[in-house]
């Protein structure tokens, strides 16, 4: 059922056109391109993407058919963003980026911003990501998510704000470096009529970044990419960015620890490792020291860790800065650890577990977003304004019965970015996911990063397990 | 490179070269059973005994018949070396080692694997089999050729060889051994023409009938047919050439510095041990005891090669 | 009080070629009441190859089972000073917080059974609760080795009224944290009338305001004093385990034989 969202046109961010119907600058370089294209011409490029992806396998893998590769549908009209909006953008989330680091460095040690009472202490001491295994753990450089990726919504021409942020497994880098690629493939004289900042660079900032974090710091260390196999959802980024990188890309039965040290098995004997950048889960890490019943982990992994003899990113135990109720409080965050003010803002947040903000929410259902704390990708979520009256109240019962599950949001206009639909540009709801890369000098963030798109008309859920698409990000050299 | 994608190169090749020869001795029963007057259920029986399979074809059939056999030899899921099963295991082993192939090799296994299961959905019956078996050929042909095309001759296409031969050899094998009485002096009399169609159809189900006359000319012995299968230096399916593919490719992935690998002392020894001899020393040996003892011999080969390069541990 | 410990753990495997590790935590620590003269960890059939201080401050030795092996043995030799402290352990500064103790834990969840010993009609006083608490257990539950399993919670324990020291510890600790105190789980040895024991003993430690962790063994219903060495801690026996292992082996079983003697010197 598709609903629109009751909003004028006022309300409306257009990311190409303003609400006069004119270009907005950022677009005006492509429109003219756009215009003078053949039709015919264009029908035919958009034909060859779909081929483009389809062949090169990039695929995606949802919890509905979790036996079927399925392409992310790609759309190529570039999402454009002016090079001052970008800087707006990357300096927002390097500084959150920084937060989140020093915040799990704190709660595993110190827990100085609990002393100082600046956040519940329910949200940590009853927080199941919280890994009392992390305590006292110092790691190289003390960075603990080397690789952040926290998604970012605009609502205006300056308004911008951070959906959520993601410290445990951030993926979707790759389909930022595919989608680049393809666009470099099929329309190479855009790029020479208008200049773009490089994406393609990441794998080797990515390996320059897990590098840095070796137990000894060294030129020479050896970092592999640890997933949980080919029937994981995200399998096919595992490999892709192992390959782009040069490294192994190992499962847990590839690697055992020999002498203190984690080794890869190789037809050459065994051989260790320093740096595991590893897409398994906290839980299924070690069966010696998490899930015993794991059999993605490797046994004794997490005693390395603690020796100081491998490094594992993103560490475990991140997902502390991850969910949902403590998104709510990084304005806090952010200003206890770096004395600031949020440079890009939180959406305004209802907490269900607070009894005013519960009464709010449940008298105002048909208007707000409403999810779970520990969800993710979509799910377990009440979009109000496109839900049947029905859904509302089945939705009421479960908040009452377990109000501090949840959280609200009002709904956002996201901005809009066309799409190519049967030779016309046709609005659809956007967001972004950069992507920031911490060592222990810096925080880099790659331009632009992934786009998601909801290929649905009006439709706000952008999750490609749900139906979503991508596109390329261009942020302009100047 | 990973022990486990050394093992998944390996046993992927040896699935395609499992299928290939299923096929292949399907073919030829079918030409045979075509070409004769009578329809002779021993012939479908002694591919049952060739590939291996009777035991657990009577646990499910009960009975061998045309039908059935085709059907347990092609789609039954219950045969782990079913056209079926071993198409599956190859698009698994493949997905394992994707970044180890070239592109050309993993289309061609992707699509091979749609094609062939669009045509065993359902029951294959005896018109429909020229068709299954035709396809499936050329799928195998297509990987065999796309890998030969493209695929660097380094130390993962060492591996999928080290798999294509020692399937290959088994297979040559297995079949001798099923029909090795077929060779003995005792079962032609002396003099006589000894029994040309079954001996034919033998060396058509291992490869073509014009290799063996190329090599031998046109009056075929049944020593000279030994020779070919087992002997042969030149012949891309004789256990010779296989085994002697594998001492190469061992040969290669030697490391220097080290000692030779165990494996390789095995392959060496099978083939200046037993393969370096002639049809008649065979026959004086005893032929069925020589052909277990190969068979022994390479299936611990194969064995020892998954322990030199730890595929498992 | 002069202490010397001898303590031998095997693990037997059915079958050679096992691939294993363990984590021990078999070295005391170092307090105010308590200070190790020597301390020697051999192993047959393994090695240690790391060690490291673990998230609650136990010292922790990584056991790398030998491939040909079909058993390991860990011998260790300790000998250590004791001081009478009455059971006060003081306010130590500590590398967890407080409220890690306070949780519930796997083993010491809060049911029916343990959340009637924690009642309120009963003293008040944080102390003098732990002290009914302490003796409540001691006469009435029965020490029996045959009634529990490794994974045995403090639930199972108080509803079958009888285990060995790892379950009264369990008992005491999640009865004191319904009543919102800090509690945890101490492993280590006790010196005993016979020298020849066959498991390591296990008791209880509470934050009480004023006093700091104060020591509380709900087996023989007294406070440590200077027979008691403490080995390690933790929220429950899966952190303070002396041995925590794992084996590849897909088939066989393995026999666990523990010896200790503790001999006054």
């Amino acid at each position: 059922m598709s609903t629109t969202i009751p909003t004028s046109s006022d309300d409306l961010y257009d990311e190409m056109f303003a609400s006069t119907g004119k270009p907005r600058n950022t677009y005006k370089d492509f429109l003219e391109w756009f215009e003078a294209q053949n039709p015919r011409g264009l029908k035919n490029k958009h034909r060859e993407t779909s081929k483009i992806f389809r062949d090169s396998g990039i695929t995606f893998r949802s919890t509905k058919s979790p036996l079927k590769d399925q392409l992310i549908p790609f759309d190529w009209i570039p999402r454009i963003i002016s090079s001052s909006e970008w800087r707006f953008i990357e300096r927002g989330v390097i500084q959150r980026a920084l937060a989140i680091n020093a915040f799990v460095r704190d709660v595993y040690h110190k827990q100085e911003i609990l002393r100082a009472k600046k956040i519940p202490s329910e949200l940590v001491t009853s927080n199941p990501a919280f890994l009392p295994l992390m305590m006292n753990m110092s790691t190289p450089s003390n960075v603990y998510a080397h690789i952040i990726g926290s998604d970012i919504v605009r609502t205006g021409p300056k308004q911008f704000y951070v959906l959520e942020d993601n410290a445990r497994t951030p993926s979707g880098a790759s389909y930022m470096i595919e989608n680049r690629d393809a666009m470099l493939d099929l329309f190479p004289d855009l790029f020479s009529i208008i200049k773009v900042k490089p994406v393609e660079n990441y794998p080797d900032l990515l390996l320059t970044a897990l590098k840095s974090v070796s137990p000894q710091n060294d030129r020479k260390a050896v970092v592999c990419v640890l997933t949980p196999g080919p029937y994981n959802a995200a399998y096919y980024e595992h490999a892709f960015l192992a390959d782009r990188m040069g490294v192994e890309l190992v499962e847990g039965s590839d690697l055992r620890v020999i002498d203190g040290k984690v080794n890869i098995r190789s037809i050459r004997g065994y051989t260790p490792v320093d740096v595991i950048y590893r897409r398994v889960d906290d839980d299924f890490l070690d069966p010696l020291n998490f899930r015993r019943d794991s059999a993605l982990g490797v046994p004794g992994l997490f005693d390395v860790f603690r020796a100081g003899r491998v490094t594992i990113v993103n560490a475990p135990g991140t997902g502390i800065a991850d969910d949902k109720a403590m998104y709510s409080y990084m304005p806090d965050i952010i200003r206890f650890y770096t004395g600031d003010e949020p440079i890009i803002k939180n959406v305004p947040t209802w907490r269900c577990s607070d009894a005013k903000d519960l009464s709010y929410v449940l008298s105002n259902l048909e208007n707000l977003v409403v999810k779970e704390v520990h969800g993710s990708g979509g799910y377990g979520m009440l979009i109000g304004p496109h839900s049947t009256k029905a859904k509302i109240n089945e939705f009421r019962k479960r908040l009452i019965s377990s109000p501090s599950r949840y959280v609200a949001q009002p709904v956002l206009s996201l901005s809009t970015s066309p799409i190519y639909k049967h030779g016309l540009l046709s609005p659809r709801h956007v967001d972004l996911r950069p992507f920031a890369l911490v060592t222990g000098d810096s925080v880099t963030v790659t331009p632009g990063g992934l786009t998601r798109v909801a290929l649905k008309k009006g439709s706000l859920v952008v999750n490609s397990s749900q139906g979503g698409g991508t596109k390329d990000t261009w942020v302009l050299e100047t | 490179m990973l022990g486990r994608t050394a093992e998944g190169l390996f046993w992927l090749f040896r699935y395609v070269e499992r299928v290939d020869n299923v096929v292949r001795l399907l073919a030829t029963a079918q030409r045979m059973a075509v070409t004769r007057l009578e329809a002779s259920e021993s012939d479908w029986a002694s591919i049952l005994y060739t590939v291996g399979t009777m035991e657990d074809y009577l646990v499910r059939y009960q009975q061998v018949t045309k039908p059935d056999v085709i059907n347990w030899l092609i789609r039954d899921e219950e045969n782990k070396s079913s056209v079926r099963s071993c198409m599956s295991l190859i698009q698994h082993n493949a997905r394992r080692v994707r970044t180890a192939v070239t592109e050309e090799v993993w289309e061609s296994i992707n699509a091979g694997h749609a094609s062939i299961h669009r045509l065993i959905n359902r029951r294959v019956s005896e018109s429909d089999l020229s068709l299954v078996l035709s396809e499936s050929r050329r799928v195998m042909a297509l990987i065999q050729g796309m890998t030969n095309a493209t695929m660097l001759r380094n130390e993962i296409f060492h591996f999928i060889s080290l798999g294509a031969h020692i399937e290959r050899a088994d297979c040559t094998l297995r079949l001798l051994d099923v029909k090795y009485y077929l060779l003995l002096p005792s079962f032609s009399k002396v003099g006589s023409v000894f029994d040309i169609f079954q001996w034919n159809a033998v060396v058509r189900s291992v490869s073509s009938l014009g290799g063996l006359k190329m090599a031998y000319g046109t009056e075929i012995s049944a020593a000279q047919i030994l020779d070919y299968l087992v002997l042969n230096r030149v012949m891309p399916r004789s256990v010779n050439f296989c085994i002697g593919q594998i001492s190469q490719s061992l040969n290669y992935l030697s490391f220097r510095g080290q000692r030779q690998p165990q494996s390789l002392k095995k392959s060496n020894h099978l083939l200046n041990g037993y393969l370096s001899s002639t049809a008649d020393k065979i026959i004086d040996y005893g032929l069925h005891e020589y052909t277990q003892k190969i068979i022994s011999l390479t299936a611990e080969i194969s064995d020892q090669i998954s322990k030199d390069f730890r595929f498992y541990e | 009080m002069n202490l010397f410990i001898k303590h031998i753990t095997e693990y037997r495997y059915e079958v050679t070629g096992v691939r294993g590790y363990q984590q021990v935590r078999l070295r005391p620590a170092e307090t105010p009441f308590q200070k190790i003269k020597t301390w020697n960890l051999a192993i047959q059939g393994g090695e240690n190859t790391l060690s490291y201080i673990d998230h609650f401050g136990n010292a922790t030795h990584f056991i790398e089972l030998k491939d040909c092996s079909d058993s390991v043995r860990l011998i260790v030799e300790t000998e250590i000073d004791l001081l009478n402290n009455s059971g006060v352990l003081g306010n130590t500064s500590e590398l967890m917080p407080t409220w890690i103790f306070q949780n519930h834990s796997y083993l010491t969840p809060s049911g029916k059974e343990i959340r009637n010993l924690a009642k309120n009609q009963f003293p008040e006083d944080p102390l003098d609760f732990c002290h009914y608490l302490n003796s409540k257990i001691k006469n009435e539950f029965s020490y029996d080795k045959g009634v529990s399993t490794v994974d045995w919670t403090a639930e199972d324990c108080a509803r079958a009224r009888a285990g060995v020291c790892q379950d009264f510890a369990h008992v005491f600790i999640a009865a004191a944290r319904c009543r919102g105190l800090a509690a945890r789980y101490i492993s280590g040895y006790l010196k005993m009338d016979s020298t020849d024991q066959s498991a390591m003993h296990a008791w209880a430690e509470v934050l009480i305001d004023g006093l700091g962790w104060v020591g509380f063994d709900p087996t023989n219903g007294i406070c440590p004093d200077d027979r008691y060495v403490r080995v390690a801690v933790g929220r429950d026996y899966t952190d303070a385990s002396p041995c925590k292992g794992i084996t590849h082996s897909t088939n066989g079983a393995e026999t666990l034989r523990v010896q200790i003697e503790v001999t006054q010197q």
